[in-house]
């Protein structure tokens, strides 16, 4: 296994304990780390980066204990976070080059072909002279992605990637995501967008509250949904009542009123059949159901 | 290798950053504007600086100096930056993970950082060298580009970076950090400055960084030694910010070694500081232990030396040399005590090839004779000794503030030196006690150490190969590398000057001048051969003048002009006008005449040709030459020179002057006489004084400084004796002021009975009769005594307690004309009283007056005596109307010491009103009217002011505290003080002190209260006491001029305007007035469209 985590714990100095006893066992391929806001996701991505000191527990990533080799493990990783917006004043290209040589690209034909294959790969070849902080939303994420990548990296982490992309943008990021991962490569996805680990991902976890909520494929996970999703007609004005007792995944209107998604156990009182789950079904129904903490507000 | 490769890649996107930062590209273009700007004002303008100008290697120095503090603002700012910017910027991070160390990280951000600033100081110097190059006539010392860059630049720029980081990293908020190091760059060039030996001074602002094109820099291992503490700190600094990186460290322990660095790099940094602050603290520290043995060996028995026979060779560093001495035992004894310089050892001490036993403690070397050398008896000895000497022995009388005190202009420092010996270069002078000298130096406990006696001196001296040796007495070169020196006269001490000179010489009238440059300076060259012809009648015309002016002759067949370098620095002393650039026969000048720009030859030709195109009369090549040959004479015409203005607090202004170092006197006057006295030892001084006959009292420095220095020093004796006032470090500017008082004081008995200028010219005559010999201050009294029969010797009794002082209460002068016998005639008169309880004399002067009977001419300049009490009406008659009269009071508590006053006219008198001429003594004539009710400024029941404006913390630390040392201060009329400043002058109100509160013109906030008590009621009139102020005698002027007062009884407030154009000075009337109460209230309010407000004195006056 290219990266687990045993037994970690993070308390901030405020006394907040934001990661509980985490353990993971992460392949290589597409891993998917999904949690609400506030579930540790960010502390996570900040320990496995080297950014942060875990309070307790260990990481080891290829074989390389984060505590103790650091350099080796920076070495194998590519990072890009979730802000990723303003630049210091350096064209797109700089940019990526000064990524490279710091990354090890001594030789500078070797860096400045790794450089211009990147942009090429990443479509901002033609922009390569441009400001980076000139750059629309979706190139600086290619930017991000790309600087990710000039080194090659075992280890990719990537935090929100998605977020504020418009849909075309998006699937091309997570076609370019899935792309790398077929070398061999351990991509974290972390995300609170369950469309981008369903689509990519063949492993996931689900942080709730800094504690391994869930951890198995989002097969497994889709599984745990099966026969817990329904199809709904309800008439205009009661809506809000089925609302109050159900979580409501989609609301469509119809000609009588609504047809709407629900996740429950079983449904009484309203005309409903049951409908094939996604993970985004999966996902509310874990949360609802085995963690009770689904709301509709 | 992966470790340089990644500072390289940090340190280069991050000198990227800088350069695309607006702020750094403003900072470049401003430097460029203002490097462009100063360069052409030194340069090219005009009126260049001298020292930039004709010194190559102080352009570079002079530009990056300057340089430097903008840079290290700007150095703050931007390294401080990117620990903001890592914050700020989110994208940050992605370079955080990379495989790289903080260490590299941050040595990469601080190279760049330092890169950049390096190659835009390489351009900027670029920019200096081209205008260097382009400037005419002026030299181009490539060198000194590195070298300044290397010694300013780089200890600076790595020091502020480390230490803006650090602060940064502890206060993590760049705006805190910024103003913090902002305030510490502030303190440290404004208030630290200089102090502890520039220990502080991180920028090089204020050290000595002149280099001399003779000498190069002295002390240059104590100013490596604290730039290598800063180089040294800087790189601590960034060692420890390395450690307190806030990033997680490759490995665990990875800040550990760094830690380590740092501590080794402040240890080192500790070191270059403790050897800086040793090196330069040497010349304070030995200071008090010579001292000490010095006054241990005061009092032992000394020789007076007849004649001294020095051979001394030079060394690459000092000299060796063999001194026979023969002299008279002052003392029986079998020991005798020598002062040589300790930095000297003693090879040897003989007596007729037989060895004797010394003791040698420090400077002192005590003789053992091992037989009773009974007084007076002849003795003689040789001294072998050799060694480098200790500069520190120098000025031990001067204070340490004083000699701490940096020599510089125009920004540029240049180190004090007192003593040069270095291969190329060997300057000694009498202060060095270079040879072995009777009895002790500077005690400061008895004035024992002080008989200097003439000497007849002998040298031969064998400089190293191509040096030329220059010292008193023609030297005679016998062609084996000796130059033999024998000067025909006796002489109180030798000096020696070893260096390439070339000499220039020119004989007139017997004298020999000749101008001794150095080969490297090339100093005036040969720029004045096209007037070679004119030069005797310029010389010939300055000698008159000052042999005129000085009444005494040059004694001397030799006159020579000694180029040196400009770091050589003396001080004035109390007992002597000689300062140690004035040795007999010669005048050891600065190198190029640094301190004046009348020794810019080039510039001073431009100035004519310019001043020509501006329609100044036109001159030829010759006449430019022979004006610039006067001008630069000149300097040995003037008594003072080195004028200061400052500008103290609350728009209070203090100007001084410092005496000529170049003077010419006392090539006339101290190395011809030798009035020498163990218990008076500033009796020279005080003849000299009293001989030169200087006033300092009314010229323009007065003016400014609201007190002359003898109105201070009369203050000083108010509280404290001659002899305590002389002691006091506290009045050591005071200090010719206070001898010249007391010596007028001294000779005034004898002045009154015999006549003043009769006085001076029997001294003169006295002393001639000692040209070159020695006279006890004591014995020239007695002679002195015994020709105007008058006990002066009695005079000097009282200097040990504090004498009280008369007062005189002096009349306005007036002035009747009559006809006598056909011929017209004035009659002036004036009442003055002594309205002390102590007698005293007082000096009476008519400028530009002719005498009534030009058969018997009578002085214009007499003296009066007072017994206490006394009134005396002064009646003279003179042919000219007089107009002025000037009264100066010597040692008294006058205020101002000297009273210049118009003489008013009072018109047509007939012959039945002649007074015979006479200083009468009458009964005291009131000032004012029977029943005048008069309230001065000085009154303080009855007068009072407003409080003063309140002044915040800032402009208290801008303007500094009040810590006048007298009550009274100067008034500048372009600055007029902020608040009430008590001022004298003439025209103000007063019996003794003439005082009056001045302050700008304002509002009602500021104004002074005058309470009068009246004895009945009635009707008064009321007076001002006006004091016009100087602002309409201006013609463009126009504005209401008049004060505005309240008169208030209590019940009624009368407003009162007092037309000021239609006053005069003195009182003048403000309306009659009932008043119906026993106190009246005046008040003045400095609002009013002139420029100052004067509160002086009200009268009122029972109508």
């Amino acid at each position: 296994m290219s990266i687990t985590v045993e037994h970690l714990n993070k308390i901030y100095p405020n006394g907040r304990h934001a990661l509980k006893d985490v353990n993971l066992v992460i392949p290589s391929g597409m891993f998917g780390l999904l949690g609400p806001n506030g579930a540790g996701k960010s502390t996570l991505m900040r320990i496995l980066v080297a950014q942060m000191e875990p309070t307790s527990g260990k990481i080891d990533i290829y074989g390389h204990d984060i505590m103790r080799e650091r350099k080796a493990v920076r070495r194998v990783l590519g990072y890009l976070p979730q802000d990723f917006r303003f630049f210091a004043k350096y064209k797109t290209y700089e940019y990526l080059d000064y990524a490279a040589r710091l990354s090890g690209f001594t030789r500078a034909r070797q860096r400045r072909e790794a450089v211009d294959a990147m942009l090429e790969e990443v479509g901002l070849f033609d922009v390569r002279e441009r400001y980076a902080s000139k750059l629309s939303g979706g190139m600086k994420r290619r930017l991000g992605i790309a600087q990710a990548l000039i080194h090659n990296p075992k280890v990719i982490i990537v935090d929100e990637p998605t977020t504020g992309l418009d849909p075309e943008e998006r699937i091309r990021f997570r076609n370019l995501l899935s792309k790398v991962s077929e070398h061999d490569v351990t991509v974290i996805l972390s995300t609170h967008i369950v469309g981008d680990i369903s689509s990519t991902c063949n492993r996931m976890a689900l942080l709730n509250q800094g504690e391994v909520a869930f951890y198995g494929s989002p097969e497994e996970m889709l599984r745990q949904a099966e026969g817990k999703v329904w199809r709904v007609w309800v008439p205009h004005d009661e809506l809000q009542e089925i609302s109050n007792r159900y979580p409501v995944i989609t609301t469509i209107p119809s000609a009588n009123g609504w047809e709407l998604q629900i996740v429950a156990e079983h449904v009484e009182d309203y005309d409903a059949e049951p409908y094939a789950p996604n993970l985004e079904h999966a996902y509310v129904y874990f949360m609802e159901y085995k963690l009770n903490q689904w709301s509709n507000d | 290798m992966s470790f340089f490769a990644n500072i390289r890649s940090v340190a280069k996107y991050e000198s990227k950053l800088l350069l695309r930062s607006w702020f750094f590209k403003v900072f470049v273009g401003l430097a460029f504007v203002f490097l462009c700007l100063i360069d052409y004002n030194a340069l090219f303008n005009d009126f260049r600086d001298i020292l930039v100008s004709n010194f190559p290697a102080n352009i570079p120095y002079y530009n990056i100096l300057l340089l430097n503090v903008g840079e290290a603002v700007i150095a703050v700012f931007l390294a401080t930056e990117f620990l903001k910017r890592d914050r700020k910027l989110d994208t940050s991070i992605v370079f955080y993970v990379r495989p790289l160390s903080n260490a590299e990280y941050l040595l990469g951000k601080t190279w760049g950082f330092l890169q950049v600033f390096f190659v835009i100081n390489l351009i900027l110097y670029g920019l200096v060298l081209a205008m260097n190059l382009l400037a005419t006539g002026v030299e181009v010392a490539w060198w000194a580009y590195p070298y300044y860059f290397l010694i300013i630049t780089v200890p600076t720029l790595v020091y502020i970076a480390g230490l803006s980081v650090f602060v940064m990293q502890l206060i993590r908020n760049q705006a805190l950090t910024f103003v913090l190091l902002l305030g510490y760059i502030a303190v440290s060039v404004f208030y630290i400055g200089d102090n502890y030996y520039c220990l502080f001074d991180y920028m090089a602002w204020n050290l000595p960084l002149f280099h001399s094109m003779i000498a190069g820099t002295p002390n240059v291992d104590a100013i490596i030694y604290q730039r290598l503490l800063y180089l040294f700190f800087g790189f601590g600094f960034i060692s420890l910010n390395i450690v307190l990186f806030r990033r997680l460290s490759n490995y665990a322990h990875s800040a550990i070694p760094w830690a380590v660095v740092a501590g080794l790099m402040f240890v080192f940094g500790g070191y270059f500081g403790y050897r800086f602050v040793e090196r330069s603290a040497r010349i304070i520290d030995n200071k008090q232990l010579y001292i000490e043995i010095n006054n241990r060996y005061v009092h032992t028995p000394k020789i007076v030396v007849e004649d001294y026979h020095l051979d001394v060779e030079q060394l690459p560093e000092g000299i060796r040399a063999v001194c026979t001495i023969e002299g008279s035992a002052l003392d029986s004894s079998e020991r005798f005590t020598f002062t040589l310089n300790p930095g000297l050892r003693i090879t040897s001490v003989t007596c007729d090839s037989a060895d004797l036993n010394y003791l040698r403690d420090h400077q002192i070397i005590q003789v053992d004779f091992g037989r009773l050398v009974q007084k007076d008896s002849t003795l003689h000895l040789t001294i072998a000794y050799e060694g480098t000497l200790d500069e520190s022995f120098c000025y031990l009388d001067i204070p340490e503030d004083l000699l701490l005190e940096p020599k510089r202009q125009s920004q540029i420092s240049l180190a004090k030196t007192y003593v040069f010996q270095q291969p190329d270069y060997l300057l000694l002078t009498p202060e060095l006690y270079w040879y072995p000298r009777p009895g002790t130096s500077y005690s400061d406990q008895s004035s024992d150490w002080q008989q200097t006696y003439f000497s007849q001196f002998e040298m031969d001296v064998r400089p190293l190969p191509g040096m030329r040796p220059i010292s008193q007495g023609e030297a005679v070169d016998d062609s084996t590398g000796v130059f033999r020196f024998k000067p025909e006269y006796p002489m109180q001490s030798a000096s020696l000057i070893i260096g390439r000179y070339i000499q220039k010489s020119l004989t007139v009238d017997s004298v020999k001048y000749s101008l001794w440059r150095m080969e490297q300076t090339e100093s005036f060259g040969n720029r004045f051969d096209t007037i070679m012809d004119t030069i005797p009648s310029v010389l010939r015309n300055i000698r008159n003048q000052i042999e005129f002016f000085n009444k005494l002759e040059y004694p001397f067949t030799r006159f020579s002009v000694v180029e040196v370098p400009a770091q050589f620095t003396s001080y004035s002393r109390a007992w002597t006008r000689a300062q140690e650039t004035m040795q007999p026969e010669m005048v050891l000048f600065p190198e190029k005449g640094y301190f004046s720009w009348n020794y810019d030859i080039d510039q001073m030709k431009r100035m004519f040709e310019r001043n020509m195109r501006y329609g100044a009369p036109a001159m030829s090549e010759r006449e430019m030459m022979t004006v610039t040959l006067n001008n630069m004479l000149s300097l040995f015409t003037m008594q003072e020179n080195a004028w200061k203005f400052e500008r103290g607090a609350k728009g209070k202004f203090e100007l001084s002057a410092q005496y000529n170092p170049y003077y010419i006197f006392p090539q006339l006057f101290n190395f011809r006489y030798n009035i020498y006295s163990s218990r008076w030892p500033i009796g020279n001084r005080l003849i000299e004084l009293y001989l030169q006959n200087q006033s300092t009292t009314m010229d323009g420095k007065r003016n400014v400084n609201g007190l002359s220095n003898d109105e201070k020093a009369n203050l000083v004796f108010q509280k404290q004796s001659f002899v305590e006032a002389l002691a006091d470090p506290e009045n050591r500017e005071l200090t010719d002021n206070m001898i010249g008082l007391q010596g007028g004081r001294l000779f005034a008995p004898a002045a009154l009975e015999f006549g003043e200028d009769k006085i001076r010219d029997s001294l003169y005559a006295v002393l001639d009769d000692y040209t070159f010999q020695n006279i006890s201050f004591e014995a020239l009294l007695e002679t002195m005594g015994r020709i105007s029969g008058v006990d002066i010797i009695d005079g000097t009794a009282d200097w040990d307690r504090v004498v009280p002082m008369p007062a005189y209460d002096i009349g306005a002068p007036k002035a009747v004309r009559f006809n006598d016998r056909g011929e017209e005639l004035y009659q002036f008169e004036m009442v003055i009283t002594n309205v002390s309880d102590n007698p005293g004399i007082l000096s009476i002067f008519f400028p530009w007056i002719q005498s009534a009977n030009p058969d018997a001419p009578k002085t214009n300049k007499w003296m009066v005596h007072f017994d206490p009490h006394e009134t005396k009406r002064i009646i003279r008659h003179w042919r000219d109307r007089p107009q002025w009269v000037d009264v100066f009071t010597f040692i008294s508590t006058n205020l101002p010491l000297f009273v210049n006053q118009q003489v008013q006219f009072v018109g047509d008198e007939n012959l039945n009103k002649k007074i015979a001429e006479g200083d009468y003594t009458i009964e005291r004539v009131p000032r004012e009217e029977p029943g005048a009710i008069v309230v001065d400024n000085e009154d303080s029941l009855l007068f009072s002011l407003s409080p003063p404006h309140p002044s915040g913390l800032l402009s208290r630390w801008i303007d500094g505290t009040d810590k006048d040392r007298f009550r009274y201060a100067g008034i500048a009329e372009w600055a007029n003080p902020v608040n009430w400043t008590l001022n004298t002058m003439p025209s103000y109100y007063g019996d003794d002190i003439r005082s009056a509160y001045v302050i700008r013109t304002g509002s009602r906030d500021q104004y002074a209260v005058w309470k009068v008590p009246l004895p009945e009621k009635g009707r008064y009139e009321v007076s001002y006491y006006v004091s016009r102020p100087p602002m309409l005698n201006w013609g463009w002027f126009r504005g209401r001029a008049e004060y505005h007062f309240e008169i208030d009884d209590g019940e009624v407030v009368h407003e009162e305007y007092l037309e000021l154009r239609r006053a005069s000075d003195g009182w003048n009337s403000m309306g009659t007035y009932l008043f119906d109460t026993d106190t009246v209230q005046v008040t003045l309010f400095s609002e009013t469209e002139v420029n100052t407000v004067t509160a002086d004195a009200i009268k009122f006056v029972k109508r």
